[in-house]
Formats: structure tokens, C-alpha cells, sequence
């Protein structure tokens, strides 16, 4: 029965799609922000050293010749070019051996930034210092005997942050307008749409949600297109900066030779730009190319950047002329924008959630209205658990990608042995292991919802605890904490979601697990990331705590109570009874092979071969750290997108047994697939985009695809054993849970033995693909020979 | 067991004339202060206080004046052999670079005229007065030192003083002494020297070496050292020695202008080939004699203050200047003050890049190109119009 479309519910309707639309714009343009401010300062960065390097120079040569740095006149000259070309530059400082200040221009009161704020150090060629305000280059000035003093070149962060705020700016106003639109789009054909197949809301919200993306990548591409235009003009003036000393003195390019080497060894420093050329009447005196020179220059479809580097009432027209390919900028964006990638599929995550979450809030308005009480039972309880398991994940992946370098800074100043480091990560996995089995005795006396409520309470709990406390020993119980509310609040949503779920829509359950597992971690790693540049590890922690809670909160006001009676038995086991539950699944049959065969391989192949052997063995093919995560990433999102198609079509054809074949056979091709790109005829160290990365990229799309096959049929699975019906679901998932553990342990170890043992060829990862092709047909043959050849890949079609 | 030579002597006199013609402002004596053998750039009266000592003539004292008498905790002897403009140049160089770094030191120095027991009687001096440290000024110096202080108590610290490799006080450039020396080199090791040389001609030839014969140090730490490279490379070389100084144009005449006519025999157009002038004070003073007999041929110089304005240069000069080393010296001294070095770790202190200087007018006189890399690491380039357009006081540092 439709619920009536009262005026209010519209209201409401429309309300919420526009608050959902502006989260999700929100967020899309707050990481686009964040990804632009980042890539365009490392771009600025690499300018500003170009331009540092100028001075540098120009001083520098003074300095040899024996002049004292108090005696160079040449300053001021040297820096009004630079301080005219970019208004961001606060000033420019010569400093003498004594931090006093010799020279100065543009704001005279900016003093050198103390040591402690180092950003980047350039290993004996400068340093970069940070402030709240400023970024400063600090560049020794040498003379032939020792250091003499330090060039200062100060910029305003502001200056470039707001170069890229201005930029997004008009974004964030189409993003409003847009929100606003789809609010009442939904406020005025809701009713409509609501009786059509076609599932017009969502195409609706997809399509502005998209739009925004395009408009946000194309201000990106233009915004590093310039910041990178910008190094190249910067190289060419440095290259004329060198070459006009000889003007200067008045002498002729016939007095001097050796002017190739120079263009040369430019080249080699500068491996993007396509040519050089010293110019008199646009014939070339001196080339990258010494076959070039007598020749005149030729202008290509390049960018090209010219100085003028004689008087302008010169006779002769004495050019340095800079030719950079335009493919080299384009590379350079992609691969900026391509950085973007993993925020904006975080974005598109949330902007999922968000939906889903807007559905089921309706679902419950409706319900309230329509007084259907048994669809809280089903689809919406599970929406709506789906974005609390979500977040916990999302709040514990937050700190991921600092948190090591974190912990090792803390142990370092605490002057405490660097074995220490690793012991908070052990503790947390040790722990988010060890609280499974309890945490199932406990989901039988206390329901699931009170688990959950526990996990994310301890989460809150542990993170708070790294916010208020930098202590090596605080960080420690905080890891345990969270360990241990990991656990709890794994077996609380997969116990809820057996619970909440029928025989014919199980998978689908589990499927939400692997949803929340994978997105989570995927979304928080990548906005832990970006977060932590502006709000430091303290306040990432803090912004995690109150996620936390704030899932707490929306669990305890929306996600319904399921009754106990559907959870089995009420009274927490005793230790023996959990080791005879133990007892009854490891002399299962059925319950052994899948966890043997299919689970357990499943997961050392990720921790084993995605996580741990792949990273590196790419690494050892020269990609860089970015296209590594890159690759990751995509394994993650083909089980998300495998998982959601094969959940609907295990529950939907209910042969588990034929999709975890199936799955587990393809994670073998894919492992193969992965081994092949060191193939001699493959094996060439091409880029990204090359064929060995469409290779490689194919190879683990199919291992998350495969991974998508197993990761929530296997619970449905098991949950249908013989098992399941003597001491519950739930009881049997958190066993399977608990026992798959092994495979993310020992798969590092076995692969890493192999990897040892091949002398690190990936050759090995096509050897376990075949081993686990094995384990596929044993899986079957094992159980029941006689079915084997009836196996039909239904679930898979 | 001291035995200066007579070159020494009229190298002295020569670099002496030479500095006091290139070097603004250094003076023997001044109004408030006279010293027959003590010389000093006059802009160091700014900033130190000289005083001779009224009872011996031999002794000066140099305190700084930007601090009080008792804050200065540091002393270092400087020991001279004798008089010399190169090391009124040399004073006057390590003066500034302290003056820079603002070290508290006084410096007593010592002239001990080469005489053994003057000579020891300063060390003992210096050891009494906990001195910090002994500069040895002069090559002079330093071989008594060696000699008579190798393994005291305090650090010494050379400058003004010949290759300690070639003279085999030190075992090889790339390690400290081991003892309590720590040298510095006006010479560059000659598989430089000749890499710089080959850089400027590539298909160099024939090289001719302008030596005195009677100068022993040029002739072992220059002359031989080039010639026994040069044949190893496969290279020509003509050994031009003057034997008698004082005919050392006539003698210089016969020798260039027949070295030229061979040189030619292998090398027509004379492109592949070059005269080199050693630290030879007798042969460097006729550089107009060698230029006019050398026709085509580029002259380059090993002392840097051979090039200078106008014709009478050499075209180009790769060595180290006085200035150049006494610098370093006193970075080296002021580390070992300050304990951010030990001298015993300290290797042997060649300036690097050399000082190199440039007379345009010259090198386009006879068609020589200059390598781009020389121009960009000259300390001295004087214009094709014969304008000095840079050196250490002179720079051009806008567009025209």
C-alpha cells in the first residue's frame, strides 16, 4: 500500500533531497578544495625553486669570484622581476652568516622561520619552512670556502590558497543553485516519479552529482595547467638569467664555446622541455639539439616560453628561447587529477549513503504514516545500519595513512626503542581479533544493537583518547580500545544484519558489510589524508571521535531494536561451550572446505598478494607510490560493485555454492593475469596507462571482482550449515569470521616467503593463482563429486 | 738546515710590487703605525687595532676593536719568515674573514727572520701564553715547522704555502694529516690543473712550460709535474727554462720563438698549441716578450694576477690566488677554534673552483674561445676593450 503524498511529507521530501544534494556537493567541492590547494602548492612549490635557484645563482657567482655578500649590488635587480611576476611573494631576504639581514625586498619585517618549521628539506640544497601564514624557500648561499649566508624567499599561503578559492568559489554557487533545484524537483514531481519503473530521482541526483564532478575536474585541469606553465616560464628565465652575464659584459657568444654542454646538461635536468636555444636574429647560436645550430628556430605545437636577454634598442634581437610539449603539461594534469580519483570516488560514497540514507528516513516517515510496520523489519533496518557500520570504518581508516608515521614520531621523541612502533598496530589487530568470539557470546545475551552501540562507543572512546594524549602509552590502550570496538561493533552488524534479514535476502545483508568494509576504508583513508594537512593527526582524531558519536546518536534514534528471540539463545556460554561450538564447526565438512578452499585463501590472497606483494613488485617496476594506491583502490571498488550485483544474485538463484566456486576460480585467472606483466614482451618500463598497467589493472579488477563473488555469499553460506541450526547464524558467521583471521595473517607470510624464495618475480602470484584454481575444484570435488559436473556458472551470468 | 733561495726572494719582490700595484690600500706603514716587514690592507685598521711593540721590532700585536680586551679568550701566533706583499695580502684576507665571523682572537705576529732559535723561542712563547693555535704564514714557515713542530701541542693551520703532496708533508689530498697540521695549497693538483687546461683546448698538442731553472719550487711543483703529465697524455711538451734571470728576456726571446717555430711543425695553424707561464717572477715579468713571440699561441698563466688590462697579459689564468687560500686558511683556523673541525681530520685545502681570470681583449687578439663554464666561474674578466668588468670589488650587476 502507497503511503498517501500529503503536502508535508512533500515538504519534507523535498527538504531532505536538498539537504542530501548540498551534503554531497559539500563534500565533492570541500575535497576538490583540499586536492587543489594540495597539487597546486606542490606545483607552486616546484616554481618557487626555479625562481630561487635564479637568485641563488646570480648571488652565487658574485660570491665565487670572491666579492663578500654584503658587496653584491646586483640584489634588488635580481629580485623585482621575480617579485613582479607573482604578487603571492611576500619577499625575498639575503641573510649573511650571522642571520642578519643584508638585503631585503618587498615586506622588509618577514624574518626567517625558525628550524623546527621545516616542510620538505632538499637534503643540502635548501629547505622549505611553514607557517601558519607563510611558506618560505631558505636557499645557503656559498661562496668557494664555505656557506656565507641564506637567500629568503617568503610567500603568502593565503595568496595561493586564495588563487584556488577563487577558482572553486563559483563552483560552490552552481553547487547551491543545484541542491536548491533537485530539492524542488523532488518537492514538485516526487509524487509523480514515485509511480514510474525508471528511477528518476536517483538519475536525477547521479546527473547533478556528476555535472558538478566535470565542472570540478575541469577547474582543476586548468588550475595545475597554469600552475605548471608558470615552473616551465620560471626555467627558461633561470636559463636566460645564466646566459646574460655574457651580454652584460659585453661580449660576443664567438668569444665563448662549451654554450651546448649548458643546453645539454639543462636537458638532462629538465627532462620535460622538448628544446632550448640560444637565439641571436631567430638563428640558433647554441641547442639541445647541437645538429640545431646555424639553423633557425622552428616553432612547434609546444609551449613555448622566450626571454629577451639584450637591451630592446639592441640591434640584434639576443633571445633565450624554453620549448615545453604540451603533452608534458597535459601528463602532469592527469596525473593530478587522476590523485583526485580516490577522493572523489570517497565523495561518491557518501553521496550513495546519503541517498540510501534519505530513502530510508522517508521510508520511516512513511511508515509513520502508513503504519506498515513489518518494512522496518526488512530493507530500511538494513539502509539504515549500512551507514553506521559505514562510519566506523570511515572514522577508524581516518588516521591510516599518517598513523605510522604518527606512532614513530612519538616513539622517537620519547627516545623509546623503534620496535615500539609497530607494537600499537599488533595491539589493535590483536585485539579486533580476540573480541570476536566474546563479543558473539555477548550478542546472545545482549542483542546486536547494544554491540554496535558498544563498538562505536569504544571507538569514540579510542580515538578521543589519541586527541587528548600524545603519550606512547595512552596511544597504546586508545589502539586496544579501538581494536577491541572494531570487533565488537564487526559482530554486532553482521549478527544485526543475520538477524534483520531473511533466508532469501541474506547475502544481500553481508553485502552491506563488505560495502561499509571496503568504502569505508577506501573514503577514510583518502579524506584522513587530505584532513590531516589542515586539521594536524590531533584534530583528525577529534573530527573521528565525533563522527563516532555522531553514528551513535543516528543508531540509537533510527536503527530499530530487533527482539532477542530471534537471536538463539539469551545466556552469555561459558568458555568450554564456546571451544564445543568451535568443536562443531572445525568437523564440519561442509563448514571446513569453504573455509579452507574458498575463505581462508580469499584473504591471504588480499593481505598476501593485493596489500603486501603487489605494492612491491610494482614499486620494483619504478611506479610511483600514487599509481600503487591507485591499483588498490581498484580492487576495492570491483569487490564493492561485484559484491552488490552477486549479493542480489546469490539471494536471488540461492546457489552460494556455485558463485564461491566461481569466485574462487576467477581470483586465480586474475592472479595469473597479475603475474604476466613481467613478461618478457610486457615488461618494458612504461607508464601508467601502459599495457603492462592495463595488465596489472586487469589482473586485480578481476581478483576484486572474484573477491565480490565470495566476501558476502561465504557468510550466507555458512549460516546455512549444519552448524547453524545446532548453535545459531550468528554464532557460526562470527566463528567463520574469526577463523578467516588466519588468512589475513599468514598470507603476508606464505607470499612473502615465495616472493623471497623466486627472488621477487611475479611469476609467484601466477603459481598461487593456479594453487588457488585448485582449491576451487577441490572445493566442489570434495563435497559432493557427483554435482561437480553440473556445476553451471548461474550465479555468475 | 734553513736555506731560502734567491728566486724566493725576487718572487717575493715582485709579487710584492704586484700587490701593492693591484691591491687598493695596502700599506706598509701608516701614520700611527710603521713596521719594516709588517703590511696590511688599510680598511683592516677599521676593525683591528695594530700595535708594534716597542721593544721588539719583530712582534706585532692585532686586537679586534669591536671587543673589550678582556673578552678576548683567543690568541694565535702567526709566524713570518720574512717580509712579503703575499702575505700583507694573505694578513689582510684572514683578517676580514674573522672580522666576518666575529671571532674573539687576537693575533700575535711574529716574524722569526728564518732563524732557528727565534723560531723556537716562538713556539715556546706561543705554548706559554696559551696560544690557540700557530699560523704558519709562507712555505718558508711551514717546512720549519714541519721540521721542528710536527706533533706539538698546538694546532697549526698553513697558508701563503706550496703543495704539501709534492713537498711530501702530506700523503694525498683526500685525508687529514694525522698530526697537528692542517695544510692548505696555492698550487692545484696538477690532474686538475691539466683537466682545466684541456678543457680550454681540447686538441691540445704542444705545451710549452715557461720556467726559471733556478727556481726549484716552480720548476718541482709546476713545471716537471705538467711535463711528466703532458707526456704521459701524449701530449708534446717543451721545457722553456730561462738559467739566468737577470737576461731573462733575451733568454725568454730565443726560447718562445723557437718553441713556436716547432710547435708549428705539428701544428700548422698553431690552434693545438700553448705556453704556460709558471710562478716564475722572472718570467712572468716579461709576459710582453713572451705574447709577442708566442704569435697566435695563448698564454696562460698559473699565478692569477698575471692577467690584467691591456695587452701586457697573459689571455687567461687558472690557479690560486694568495687571497683565495689565505681565505680558506682562515675558514680552517676558524673551525679548529671553534672545535667544528679537527685538524688532524682536516684535508689539505685547495681552493676549488681555482681563480680564474680572463683578458678578453687577449683571447680574441689571437682567436681563442673561452669554455662557457670559464666565464661563468671567473673571478677576474677584464672586457674585449680592456674594461676589468669583474673581480672581488667589481661587479656588473645591471642590464646596460
Amino acid at each position: 500500500m502507497q503511503a498517501a503524498y500529503t503536502i508535508h511529507r512533500r515538504i519534507v521530501e523535498g527538504l531532505t533531497s536538498l539537504v542530501v544534494c548540498g551534503l554531497s556537493l559539500i563534500l565533492l567541492l570541500y575535497v576538490g578544495n583540499g586536492t587543489a590547494k594540495q597539487n597546486y602548492e606542490e606545483i607552486y612549490i616546484e616554481k618557487l625553486l626555479s625562481q630561487g635557484e635564479i637568485m641563488k645563482s646570480a648571488i652565487e657567482a658574485r660570491l665565487r669570484s670572491g666579492l663578500p655578500l654584503r658587496q653584491f649590488v646586483g640584489f634588488a635587480s635580481a629580485a623585482e622581476p621575480i617579485m613582479t611576476s607573482d604578487n603571492s611573494i611576500a619577499g625575498i631576504a639575503a641573510l649573511d652568516s650571522g642571520g642578519q639581514r643584508v638585503f631585503a625586498a618587498g615586506d622588509k619585517k618577514i624574518d626567517i622561520l625558525p628550524q623546527a618549521s621545516v616542510f620538505r628539506d632538499y637534503r643540502g640544497a635548501g629547505e622549505l619552512r611553514s607557517s601558519d601564514q607563510f611558506f618560505q624557500l631558505v636557499l645557503p648561499l656559498d661562496n668557494k670556502f664555505e656557506n656565507v649566508g641564506k637567500l629568503l624567499i617568503t610567500v603568502t599561503r593565503a595568496a595561493i590558497e586564495s588563487r584556488v578559492e577563487s577558482d572553486i568559489a563559483w563552483l560552490a554557487k552552481i553547487g547551491a543553485l543545484a541542491a536548491f533545484a533537485f530539492g524542488a524537483f523532488v518537492f514538485l514531481f516526487g509524487p509523480k516519479l514515485a509511480h514510474t519503473r525508471t528511477p528518476w530521482i536517483a538519475i536525477c541526483y547521479g546527473a547533478i552529482f556528476l555535472a558538478i564532478s566535470g565542472l570540478l575536474v575541469s577547474t582543476l585541469i586548468t588550475l595545475y595547467a597554469d600552475g605548471v606553465r608558470g615552473k616551465a616560464d620560471a626555467l627558461a628565465n633561470s636559463l636566460a638569467k645564466r646566459l646574460d652575464d655574457v651580454v652584460l659584459a659585453n661580449i660576443n657568444f664567438d668569444d665563448v664555446h662549451g654554450l651546448d654542454k649548458v643546453f645539454v646538461e639543462y636537458k638532462r635536468l629538465n627532462p620535460d622541455i622538448r628544446a632550448a636555444a640560444l637565439t641571436v636574429d631567430a638563428k640558433i647560436v647554441s641547442h639541445t639539439d647541437p645538429n640545431r645550430q646555424g639553423t633557425r628556430w622552428i616553432i612547434r605545437d609546444d609551449y613555448e616560453y622566450a626571454v629577451r636577454i639584450n637591451p630592446e634598442n639592441a640591434s640584434s634581437e639576443v633571445k633565450v628561447i624554453v620549448a615545453l610539449p604540451k603533452e608534458v603539461v597535459y601528463r602532469r594534469v592527469v596525473r593530478s587529477v587522476k590523485n583526485f580519483a580516490a577522493l572523489f570516488v570517497a565523495s561518491g560514497f557518501f553521496a550513495l549513503l546519503f541517498m540510501d540514507l534519505a530513502k530510508s528516513v522517508q521510508m520511516v516517515s512513511a511508515r509513520n504514516v502508513a503504519r506498515k510496520e513489518n518494512e522496518v523489519e526488512g530493507e530500511s533496518a538494513l539502509n539504515l545500519v549500512k551507514p553506521v557500520y559505514f562510519l566506523a570504518v570511515f572514522v577508524e581508516n581516518l588516521s591510516y595513512a599518517f598513523l605510522p608515521q604518527y606512532v614513530k614520531g612519538v616513539v622517537d621523541s620519547a627516545g623509546m626503542s623503534a620496535n615500539f612502533a609497530s607494537t600499537p598496530f599488533i595491539a589493535f589487530y590483536l585485539c579486533f581479533a580476540l573480541a570476536l568470539l566474546p563479543a558473539a557470546r555477548v550478542e546472545r545475551k545482549f542483542g546486536a544493537r547494544a554491540l554496535i552501540s558498544t563498538g562505536l562507543l569504544l571507538s569514540c572512546v579510542g580515538l578521543l583518547t589519541m586527541f587528548a594524549s600524545a603519550d606512547y602509552y595512552h596511544i597504546l590502550a586508545a589502539r586496544i580500545i579501538s581494536g577491541i570496538g572494531q570487533g565488537v561493533l564487526f559482530i554486532g552488524v553482521q549478527s544485526y544484519i543475520l538477524a534483520v534479514t531473511t533466508h532469501e535476502n541474506r547475502t544481500r545483508g553481508a553485502g552491506i558489510i563488505v560495502f561499509g568494509f571496503q568504502a569505508g576504508m577506501i573514503s577514510g583513508m583518502a579524506i584522513g589524508s587530505l584532513l590531516v594537512r589542515n586539521l594536524l593527526p590531533s584534530g583528525v582524531f577529534a573530527m573521528g571521535a565525533a563522527i563516532a558519536f555522531a553514528a551513535l546518536v543516528f543508531l540509537l534514534a533510527f536503527v530499530p531494536r530487533i527482539h532477542l528471540v530471534e537471536t538463539a539463545q539469551r545466556n552469555i556460554v561459558s568458555l568450554r561451550e564456546t571451544w564445543s561450538d568451535l568443536k562443531i564447526v572445525l568437523t564440519d565438512g561442509r563448514f571446513l572446505k569453504t573455509m579452507l578452499f574458498v575463505g581462508v585463501p580469499a584473504k591471504a590472497v588480499m593481505t598476501g598478494v593485493i596489500l603486501f606483494a603487489l605494492p612491491l613488485l610494482l614499486a620494483k617496476q619504478n611506479y610511483l607510490q600514487e599509481d600503487i594506491g591507485q591499483i588498490t583502490m581498484i580492487y576495492a571498488i570491483c569487490v564493492i560493485v561485484a559484491s552488490n550485483y552477486l549479493s542480489k544474485l546469490s539471494d536471488l538463484r540461492g546457489n552460494t555454492e556455485s558463485i564461491l566456486f566461481w569466485g574462487t576460480i576467477l581470483s586465480g585467472i586474475g592472479l595469473v593475469i597479475i603475474a604476466a606483466f613481467t613478461w618478457d614482451q610486457l615488461a618494458k618500463p612504461l607508464e601508467f596507462g601502459s599495457w603492462m598497467t592495463i595488465v596489472v589493472i586487469a589482473g586485480v579488477a578481476i581478483v576484486g571482482i572474484a573477491h565480490g563473488f565470495i566476501n558476502a555469499p561465504i557468510i550466507t553460506h555458512v549460516s546455512d550449515s549444519d552448524p547453524a541450526a545446532r548453535i545459531g547464524a550468528g554464532t557460526v558467521a562470527a566463528m567463520y569470521r574469526f577463523l578467516e583471521r588466519i588468512g589475513h595473517s599468514v598470507g603476508p607470510l606464505i607470499v612473502g616467503q615465495l616472493l623471497i624464495h623466486w627472488n621477487f618475480k611475479a611469476d609467484v602470484l601466477g603459481w598461487i593463482g593456479l594453487a588457488i584454481i585448485l582449491f576451487g575444484f577441490m572445493f566442489l570435488i570434495k563435497k559432493s563429486p557427483a554435482k561437480a559436473s553440473h556445476i553451471e556458472m548461474k550465479g555468475a551470468a | 738546515m734553513f736555506s731560502p733561495s734567491a728566486s724566493g726572494f725576487r718572487g717575493a719582490a715582485f709579487a710584492c710590487a704586484l700587490a701593492l700595484a693591484i691591491i687598493p690600500g695596502i700599506a706598509r706603514a701608516n701614520d700611527e703605525f710603521r713596521s719594516e716587514w709588517f703590511g696590511f690592507g688599510s680598511e683592516v685598521k677599521a676593525s683591528w687595532r695594530i700595535e708594534a711593540m716597542p721593544n721588539d721590532n719583530m712582534r706585532v700585536i692585532v686586537r679586534p676593536k669591536w671587543l673589550a680586551e678582556e673578552h678576548v679568550k683567543r690568541r694565535i701566533v702567526v709566524l713570518y719568515p720574512r717580509a712579503s706583499s703575499a702575505y700583507n695580502v694573505a694578513i689582510t684576507e684572514i683578517l676580514h674573514v674573522f672580522e666576518d665571523k666575529q671571532v674573539d682572537v687576537e693575533f700575535h705576529v711574529i716574524n722569526f727572520d728564518r732563524k732557528d732559535d727565534k723560531g723556537k723561542a716562538s713556539i715556546r712563547e706561543a705554548e706559554a701564553m696559551n696560544a690557540n693555535m700557530i699560523i704558519s704564514m709562507g712555505s718558508e714557515s711551514t717546512a720549519w715547522l714541519w721540521d721542528n713542530y710536527r706533533g706539538g701541542k698546538l694546532p697549526v693551520v698553513t697558508v701563503c704555502s706550496k703543495d704539501p703532496v709534492t713537498l711530501g708533508q702530506a700523503n694525498n689530498y683526500e685525508s687529514g694529516s694525522g698530526t697537528n697540521f692542517a695544510f692548505t695549497s696555492l698550487n692545484m693538483p696538477i690532474d686538475s690543473q691539466m683537466t682545466y687546461i684541456i678543457d680550454l683546448m681540447p686538441e691540445l698538442k704542444n705545451i710549452g712550460i715557461l720556467v726559471d731553472k733556478t727556481n726549484v719550487s716552480a720548476m718541482e711543483t709546476q713545471a716537471k709535474p705538467i711535463a711528466d703529465y703532458a707526456r704521459k697524455k701524449g701530449l708534446r711538451p717543451f721545457m722553456l727554462a730561462i738559467s739566468r734571470p737577470e737576461n731573462a728576456a733575451a733568454e725568454l726571446r730565443t726560447l718562445v720563438r723557437e718553441a713556436t717555430a716547432s710547435m708549428q711543425k705539428s701544428d700548422v695553424d698553431l690552434t693545438q698549441s700553448m705556453f704556460v707561464v709558471t710562478g716564475s717572477t722572472s718570467v712572468f715579468n716579461e709576459i710582453r716578450t713572451i705574447n709577442r713571440e708566442a704569435s697566435r699561441i695563448p698564454v696562460l698563466s698559473l699565478v692569477p694576477e698575471i692577467v690584467q688590462a691591456g695587452d701586457d697579459s697573459a689571455a687567461i689564468s687558472i690557479g690560486i690566488s694568495f687571497e683565495s687560500n689565505a681565505h680558506l686558511a682562515a675558514v680552517y683556523a676558524s673551525e679548529i677554534l671553534t672545535n667544528a673541525a679537527a685538524v688532524k681530520a682536516l684535508k689539505v685545502g685547495i681552493v676549488s673552483p681555482p681563480d680564474i681570470a680572463i683578458n678578453f681583449k687577449r683571447t680574441r687578439a689571437i682567436g681563442l674561445k673561452v669554455p662557457f663554464s670559464f666565464f661563468e666561474a671567473a673571478s677576474t674578466i677584464y672586457d674585449p676593450a680592456g674594461k676589468l668588468i669583474r673581480s672581488p670589488s667589481v661587479v656588473v650587476s645591471a642590464k646596460q
